[in-house]
Formats: structure tokens, C-alpha cells, sequence
């Protein structure tokens, strides 16, 4: 689950095991609300691919997204004004998936309002991998997500925000997205076929 | 339910569920960690949730989550959350460890708006219309969600930032009902015994 961070309230004394469990049915909540019941969530019986979900558009089959949701209960000040919503965390490197349809979901859990506090971040996989600070150690990459939360930031982390209620129909424009790319993909594979010829009408 | 937002095409499965884990949520976040909270493998019961403290044995209380995602206005300012439901009379459970967690889930706001109610079976039992037709029981809650209400619902509210603390505090009261809380009548005629409790 590997969700991080503690907070300062009384109600931060959850236990990461209750931490993660709370913070993913949020956004199963948020996606299956926000996508107007579209979205339909599945959790992996065991967890050993780090996927916390399986997402996929109710009724298709073929193309689903996985996502691993990460959240911390405390923001971390970096300068004045500026708050950060900063997650740490290890993958063992032959664990490692860097594919277009594994996506995070990043999140600060606010203890005082019990939800998530706005922005959110929505982030592939090969992107987070890059950017964020990785360092490897021993057998295990170590990944420094580390974002602004003030609405005016324009740090590099900012194309991948969402406000939460509109978190249901960010995660359908992935997966449509996804599948677009997909047959496009397959399309392509089309050319490499010997002695197909194009016929095209005049 | 009715609807008056996209959110609202949910189904009733999804919106269930949804209210279970919002339920879950507060409880678990609003009383530090110390609330935990167990789904029966098959829900035939009617118990959505076996609650009890944490590290505690032998006592907790079953809760049956009921949610709405629309309000109905049944004066010009006056917006009612209302909850119908039928059981099978021999399914009727009428007992203090079991209760009833009623709620509005907002489609605007995705998440449970205040205030909410937890009633006592045996309460909501008794308040909420009951009409007993061929072998069921139907009940029918119609409860004011404004903040100057006075109906027969307004003991049972519980702002949602505050349901782990008042979920505690029931847990203590009923600790003091479990048969285990009693002592042996026999104890008591022992002589020179000091029955000392917190």
C-alpha cells in the first residue's frame, strides 16, 4: 500500500494499515461519484504487483488501468508560503513497472475535514519514475514525490493536478486515451505485415 | 433515490458501498485510529459492519448503514432525508448492540453531509412508521436535515466530524449491557469482596 506521512490532530493517530485503507476508498469513492457510476474499481485479491486497483469504464473489457494510490496526512512547509505535499517511498527494483496503463494517484488526507485536501495528482508511472528524485539503494529504487499545493504554483508537477471532484472524469479521459493510443498502436503494426498493399479510393 | 446531478446515475450498489466506506471513514479517522471496523462474509444478517475498539474482546456492536442521495422538500425551507425499507418480520432484530446509521450522501460534494443520524433498533424500530404487511415490516424515516429542527430524530443527530467520538461513547455505554459486564450474583454474597469499578 505504502501509503506515508503523519499528521499533527489527534485523528493522525491511525495506523498506516487504516491510512491506506481509508485513503483508498476515497478515491474509489471520488471516481465512482465523479465518473457518474461509469467507473467501476477492482482490488487484487493479493497485492503483490503494487496495484491497488484495477479501473476499468463499466461493460468494456480489454482496457483497463491500474493504479497504485499513495497519501500523506501531513503537508511539509518548504518555504513561507508554500505547501508541499511530499511522499517518500521504496520500490524493489525488479518491481519496478514503467507501462502506460500504470498510473499513480497521489493525495494529502486532511485528519481535520476527513477527506482529501485539493489539489490531487494524477501521475503515469515513467513520469513519477523520472521526476521523482530517484535514487537506488541496494536492490530498492527510493522515489521523493514532492509537489506544491497552492494554487498559483507552476512547479513540474502541475499538469498532473485534479481537484478531487473532478477526479471521475480525469480517470475516464485516461482510459479513453489509453485506448485511442492502443489501437493506434495496433494500427502501426499493420505496415510491418508483408505483402499487404493500400488500397485507397480515388 | 432521486437525482438532480451526474453523480446521481450511480447505482444503488455503488452508492451502498460508497456509503459504507464514508461511514468507515469517519469513524475509523474521527476517533484516532481507535474504532475498527468488520464486514460479515455474508451479509444475511443485515449487519453492514461489526464495530469495536480496538484491542477489545467479546464486545461490540453490529450496524446497518442506510443512505439517500436526494432531500425532499416537504415545506418551502425545510429539506427532509428520507429512508424506506422493509424486513422480514422474523429478520427483525430489536436490540441494543444493533443500530441503525442513517445519511445523505451529497452527489455535489461526494461525500456525506451533516448532520447524520445513529439510532438504537429498538428506537428506529419504534419511530419510523412501522407497518407490518403480509410477513414484512415496513419503516419509513422522514427526518429534517436543517439545523433548527426539533422532530423526534434530533437526539439521534451526529455531525460527521464527530462520529468516531460519539461511536466511542456508545461503545462505553453498552460495555456496561454486555451479559460480561455483569457479576456473578454469587460474588457479591462472598463476604469482604471490594467490587471496585472504573
Amino acid at each position: 500500500m505504502g501509503n506515508q506521512g503523519r499528521s499533527q490532530g489527534g485523528a493522525s493517530k491511525i495506523s498506516d494499515v487504516q491510512q491506506g485503507v481509508v485513503t483508498q476508498n476515497e478515491f474509489a469513492k471520488l471516481v465512482m461519484m465523479g465518473s457518474g457510476g461509469r467507473i467501476e474499481l477492482a482490488a487484487p485479491l493479493t497485492d503483490e504487483e503494487r496495484r491497488d486497483f484495477e479501473v476499468h469504464v463499466h461493460g468494456r473489457y480489454g482496457s483497463a488501468l491500474a493504479l497504485q494510490v499513495k497519501s500523506a496526512m501531513a503537508l511539509t512547509r518548504l518555504s513561507a508560503n508554500a505547501l508541499y505535499l511530499r511522499v517518500h517511498f521504496g520500490v524493489r527494483a525488479s518491481r519496478l513497472v514503467n507501462d502506460p496503463v500504470f498510473w499513480y494517484f497521489l493525495a494529502y488526507f486532511n485528519p481535520a475535514t476527513i477527506r482529501f485536501g485539493d489539489p490531487t495528482f494524477l501521475v503515469p508511472s515513467a513520469v513519477l519514475h523520472e521526476h521523482a528524485t530517484p535514487s537506488k539503494k541496494g536492490d530498492q529504487w527510493l522515489f521523493t514525490f514532492q509537489a506544491s499545493m497552492e494554487p498559483g504554483s507552476h512547479d513540474q508537477w502541475e499538469p498532473y493536478r485534479v481537484s478531487q471532484l473532478a477526479l471521475g472524469k480525469k480517470v475516464t479521459q485516461v482510459i479513453d486515451d489509453l485506448r485511442k493510443l492502443r489501437a493506434s498502436l495496433d494500427a502501426s503494426q499493420l505496415l510491418e505485415m508483408p505483402e499487404l498493399m493500400w488500397a485507397r479510393t480515388a | 433515490m432521486g437525482s438532480d446531478g451526474v453523480a446521481m446515475r450511480i447505482s444503488s450498489v455503488q452508492q451502498g458501498l460508497i456509503a459504507e466506506y464514508e461511514f468507515a471513514k469517519f469513524l475509523m479517522v474521527g476517533s484516532g485510529g481507535k474504532i475498527e471496523l468488520a464486514k460479515p462474509v455474508s451479509d444475511d444478517e443485515a449487519r453492514d459492519y461489526e464495530i469495536h475498539i480496538r484491542g477489545q474482546y467479546g464486545m461490540g456492536f453490529a450496524c446497518q448503514v442506510k443512505s439517500a442521495m436526494s432531500l425532499h422538500k416537504m415545506s418551502k425551507n425545510v429539506r427532509y432525508i428520507n429512508i424506506f425499507f422493509d424486513i422480514a418480520v422474523e429478520r427483525l432484530v430489536n436490540s441494543p448492540f444493533y443500530w441503525y446509521f442513517v445519511a445523505y450522501l451529497d452527489p455535489k460534494s461526494m461525500g456525506l453531509a451533516d448532520p447524520t443520524f445513529l439510532i438504537p433498533s429498538e428506537d428506529f424500530h419504534r419511530l419510523a412508521a412501522p407497518i407490518q404487511r403480509g410477513g414484512k415490516w415496513r419503516f419509513s424515516m422522514a427526518a429534517s436535515m436543517e439545523a433548527k429542527s426539533r422532530d423526534r430524530w434530533n437526539p439521534y443527530r451526529v455531525g460527521t466530524l464527530e462520529l468516531g467520538q460519539r461511536v466511542l461513547e456508545i461503545s462505553r455505554d453498552l460495555s456496561k449491557l454486555h451479559p460480561g459486564a455483569k457479576l456473578p450474583a454469587g460474588l457479591l454474597a462472598i463476604p469482604d469482596v471490594l467490587v471496585v469499578r472504573a
